[in-house]
């Protein structure tokens, strides 16, 4: 088995929320640079895509959606994630990413809901609390990663960018650091410090 | 096979979604019996390695190797299904 092979079983648990820890960090470093495990993550997803409209319930009237938009809070015009390792740090960030990333994406489908009520609503991580444990992020995160893989380059370029930047540093220093784009240093609501990704 | 109508599709799409289903099936019934298993408990059903070791008595890691085994043959013949 090469290493590509092994890969791309690594991708395929990905997709179904079965990958974990350093393997799932592995395989996304991998998918990033290896245009043959990219296409066939492409393919997978294709897949993926195809059986889920052969299986999908019918859709219901906009009317529908419209008015459980309505229900939807929005006051609430930030994400805030938990941050309690270096790990979910980083994949905080690309989700964050790719949340914001797909308002614009599935907005333009009317059967189904934006994922924040405010597409230019900045996107804060919050650095000690949050309405998720870690292993509903960690889901949430894996959900997103695999949304599309589009997402998933754009999220590993920042990735990298942080990983870069953060060197030796722990992540307090990178707080710190506002020369590391696109990061910026905020006291959103004057009793923490937070990091803003903004786009 | 799942039969779903759909009320929003137009006649074209129908046509195209009643053709990739019975490809799907065709294709399906030509891999092994482990391959169809994990393809509609993985990927159809998108049931857990764990709930699918459970229901097998597979280990959860021939559950991961047989999911990606007919994910990959599925896809390939999605490829060339498509031309």
């Amino acid at each position: 088995m090469n290493a590509c092979e092994q890969n791309q079983i690594n991708i395929s648990a990905m997709m179904d929320g079965e990958l974990y820890g350093d393997e799932l960090t592995e395989t996304v470093q991998h998918l990033a640079v290896c245009p043959t495990c990219m296409k066939e993550f492409q393919n997978f997803q294709e897949l993926q895509n195809r059986v889920n409209s052969e299986i999908h319930v019918p859709n219901v009237p906009a009317q529908l959606w419209e008015d459980l938009s309505q229900q939807v809070p929005t006051q609430r015009k930030t994400q805030f994630i938990p941050l309690r390792s270096t790990w979910v740090k980083y994949i905080a960030a690309a989700a964050v990413i790719a949340i914001a990333f797909g308002v614009g994406r599935v907005s333009n489908q009317p059967a189904q809901l934006p994922l924040l009520p405010d597409p230019n609503a900045p996107i804060v991580l919050a650095s000690n609390s949050g309405n998720m444990n870690d292993a509903q992020f960690l889901s949430l995160t894996r959900e997103l990663l695999t949304a599309d893989p589009v997402y998933h380059q754009k999220m590993y370029s920042i990735l990298e960018a942080l990983n870069r930047d953060r060197g030796e540093k722990g992540f307090r220093d990178l707080e710190q650091d506002r020369s590391a784009p696109p990061v910026e240093l905020v006291n959103a609501d004057n009793s923490e410090k937070k990091v803003v990704y903004k786009f | 096979m799942i039969e779903v109508k759909s009320y929003d599709e137009n006649p074209e799409q129908y046509v195209l979604r009643e053709e990739f289903s019975g490809y799907l099936q065709r294709t399906l019934n030509d891999f092994p019996e482990h391959h169809q298993t994990a393809f509609v408990l993985g990927i159809m059903q998108k049931r857990s390695y764990k709930e699918i070791a459970d229901i097998t008595g597979w280990s959860q890691a021939t559950v991961k190797i047989n999911i990606f085994r007919a994910r990959k043959r599925m896809a390939d013949a999605l490829t060339e299904f498509q031309g």
